[in-house]
């Protein structure tokens, strides 16, 4: 396999401006009221008054063990060999909803053509092996949010406190810091 | 206010007790078929349709649940990754619903006499042909029975459902709802007095199927509080949440306790004094009881399956762990 691609989100510049949902909307012709690839999570910690609000954009993680891929009876789920980015075949999906019941951080949503959810902007043309970045990386105006291969993701925020999360069964392919 | 899951409908309950029901009711007419050779048809052919019948409605109900069920008829196309236990679970469905149908053909007078027409050898081959069907479909029936559990059980990111205790428990009481249903029918249908030994052994079945089935309840909800937090609060929305009453009430007292009385009266009065209409009365009221009590058991379970991450947002709790650090 090649590099494996994924996302992080440095939580210290977000301003939870929702640029990159929007994005996320727009490039991929995504229905209003239908689903969400991208979301930015807003976390309380803290007990008043010294409280603290964090932001993290969030989407599907490209785990290099999915397990969406794992049950889907249809096959429909593959990662690519050459970037590790977990794509969706709406084609062969019969919409059964089981990988929902395995993703860890329940990702996998559905609308009639099949499930749907973030392939790293594949599906729109951006040509990941060109250099080129997913919208939502592209648009964000803060530069809280960054794609590449794994390893120079976390070169990058190496002298931060970024770290993986965690999940032992399915490894995703996400820092946050 | 923890929400129900959402994500899969009802419909696939009514696949997970129907399925559950035609695989314990094959068990049953299948052993009567085996063990007693040439006895009971009326019960036998009854009970085999019944278990066609069950499975056609169980496997409709979770076809209709797909977005796309037109596609996913279209097995050798749709159910292809072998890792997922959802392809071996729709072929083992698919064999096992033809296995059923043969096994009902066979035990009806009518379709043997029509295919005896064309086939001259059937009549006389008829019994054994329906010993041999009889034995393959035992134990694909199995299966059938445990698969049920097995397709909730294998999704590792609902904590309530991912126990190798469902596949139990979901097939302790597919084997308790099938023989319910079997001897329902044989109250209305069965007129032979050789059928009495067998009624009362299968009430002696029922409060042992009934006594396991609370064990392993008992043993999956404490297993449940103690595993942590996730799965202690899924398994509250049965005992103390939104779906409690229906849990104590249809699932413990009238899917447990109701036919677990019926059963223990009924030997009872056969053995103190002959009142038929009691006797009759008593299996159909207790095996209706455990019906309702199996199926609302499914609902239940559905229904409370909430995703990890709703229960606990994993990848959130994760960040917030770092945002500590900022």
């Amino acid at each position: 396999m090649g590099k494996q691609y994924g996302f992080y989100a440095d939580t210290s510049r977000c301003i939870k401006c929702w640029a990159c949902e929007v994005a996320c909307k727009q490039w991929n012709d995504i229905k209003a009221g239908t689903v969400s690839r991208r979301k930015v999570h807003e976390i309380d910690s803290g007990t008043f008054p010294d409280t603290h609000r964090t932001f993290v954009s969030m989407s599907c993680m490209h785990c290099e063990k999915p397990a969406c891929e794992k049950v889907c009876p249809a096959g429909a789920i593959s990662k690519r060999e050459q970037d590790g980015i977990v794509t969706v075949d709406k084609d062969k999906c019969i919409g059964c909803h089981y990988c929902f019941f395995a993703c860890p951080f329940g990702v996998p949503e559905y609308t009639e053509a099949g499930m749907d959810k973030c392939d790293a902007c594949l599906g729109n043309g951006v040509k990941i092996d060109e250099g080129e970045k997913p919208h939502c990386v592209a648009t964000c105006p803060t530069k809280a949010l960054h794609f590449g291969p794994m390893d120079e993701l976390r070169e990058m925020q190496a002298q931060k406190t970024a770290k993986n999360v965690v999940s032992d069964s399915t490894k995703p392919s996400f820092i946050a810091s | 206010m923890v929400e129900l899951q959402d994500t899969w409908s009802w419909l696939p309950a009514i696949y997970l007790f129907f399925g559950g029901l035609s695989a314990g009711s094959f068990l049953t007419v299948a052993l009567v078929k085996v063990l007693r050779p040439g006895k009971f048809p009326k019960t036998i052919m009854g009970g085999m349709w019944i278990t066609v019948g069950a499975l056609a409605i169980g496997l409709l109900s979770l076809i209709s649940e797909v977005e796309k069920p037109f596609q996913a008829m279209l097995m050798p196309v749709s159910f292809v990754n072998p890792t997922s236990w959802m392809t071996i679970g729709a072929w083992l469905l698919l064999v096992s619903f033809i296995v059923f149908l043969l096994n009902a053909l066979c035990a009806t007078d009518g379709v043997v006499a029509w295919l005896g027409k064309s086939w001259k050898a059937l009549p006389e081959k008829r019994d054994r042909i329906g010993r041999v069907l009889a034995m393959i479909g035992m134990p694909l029936a199995l299966c059938v029975a445990v698969y049920t559990g097995i397709l909730l059980g294998a999704a590792p990111a609902i904590p309530l459902w991912n126990t190798w205790l469902l596949p139990v428990l979901f097939t302790i009481s597919a084997l308790d709802t099938g023989l319910a249903a079997v001897l329902m029918l044989a109250a209305f249908v069965e007129r032979d007095a050789e059928f009495e030994p067998i009624r009362s052994l299968a009430e002696k079945v029922v409060i042992g199927l009934v006594v396991l089935e609370g064990i392993t309840l008992v043993a999956f909800i404490a297993s449940m509080q103690a595993a942590g937090t996730n799965q202690a609060v899924s398994v509250g929305i049965l005992t103390e949440g939104a779906l409690s009453v229906q849990f104590w009430v249809l699932v413990v007292v009238v899917g447990l306790l109701a036919p677990l009385a019926a059963a223990v009266a009924q030997l009872v009065i056969a053995r103190t004094r002959k009142d038929e209409q009691v006797l009759a009365a008593l299996p159909v009221a207790g095996g209706a009881c455990a019906l309702v009590g199996g199926f609302t058991l499914r609902f239940v379970v559905l229904a409370a399956g909430i995703h990890a991450a709703l229960v606990s947002p994993v990848a959130l709790e994760a960040v917030q762990g770092i945002s500590t650090f900022l």
